[in-house]
């Protein structure tokens, strides 16, 4: 992936799982499945690279070439992302536990809250003599 | 914190751009830092400091308490 320019990276990687999908999809629903699933895949990638290729924060974010500031936005997006999507895993438990209906969905995806937040505290403590950026860890933003 | 990129900058005949690709960093992130919205790094300081042949205490005004990150 490392040839591959940054810009076209994330649409490369979306164009080629669109190609996996369409294909399970061809086989399991026929081709009128591609009817759909084709041009949206198209649209999705092409949509992607005009949009890394403007000169903006989020654009930096999609090629992966953000500097310090928007790194640091971007952490601060992604720790939201988590937050929401924890809470509302945690209301959905409660909803299912309420209802009665399948509760180990919502177990599995906190059991993998708990453990990510314990993957994190480990990865990311603090070692003697380590060097890099707080936020990032990236060795470029301390150019 | 108040700081002198921008009066610094003005006084070059520098862009942001040119300050950017000089820095390593975006357009928009020098725009933040000359308005206060964005308080550098230590080692970006450093190298905004270094680019303008000054100290980064003659950089950037800690007495000044305008803005935050």
């Amino acid at each position: 992936m490392r040839s591959i320019p940054p810009r076209l990276r994330a649409p490369a990687y979306m164009a080629v799982c669109g190609v996996v999908l369409c294909t399970v999809a061809v086989s399991v629903d026929g081709w009128s499945a591609a009817l759909y699933l084709g041009p949206a895949v198209l649209v999705a990638a092409a949509g992607y690279y005009l949009w890394a290729g403007r000169d903006s924060d989020m654009a930096a974010m999609l090629r992966r070439q953000d500097d310090e500031r928007q790194a640091y936005r971007r952490l601060r997006i992604q720790a939201l992302v988590g937050r929401v999507m924890g809470g509302a895993t945690s209301v959905a438990y409660l909803v299912a536990f309420a209802a009665k209906a399948t509760l180990w969905p919502f177990a599995l995806f906190l059991a993998l809250q708990a453990a990510a937040l314990l993957a994190g505290w480990v990865i990311y403590r603090e070692r003697d003599g380590a060097a890099g950026n707080s936020l990032t860890g990236k060795s470029r933003v301390a150019r | 914190m108040r700081n002198r990129v921008r009066e610094q900058r003005t006084q070059r005949g520098l862009s942001q751009a040119e300050i950017a690709a000089a820095l390593g960093v975006s357009r928009q992130t020098v725009i933040s830092i000359e308005n206060g919205r964005y308080l550098p790094s230590l080692p970006l300081a450093f190298r905004i400091a270094r680019f303008f042949d000054l100290t980064v205490d003659k950089m950037f005004d800690p007495d000044d308490e305008e803005t935050g990150t």
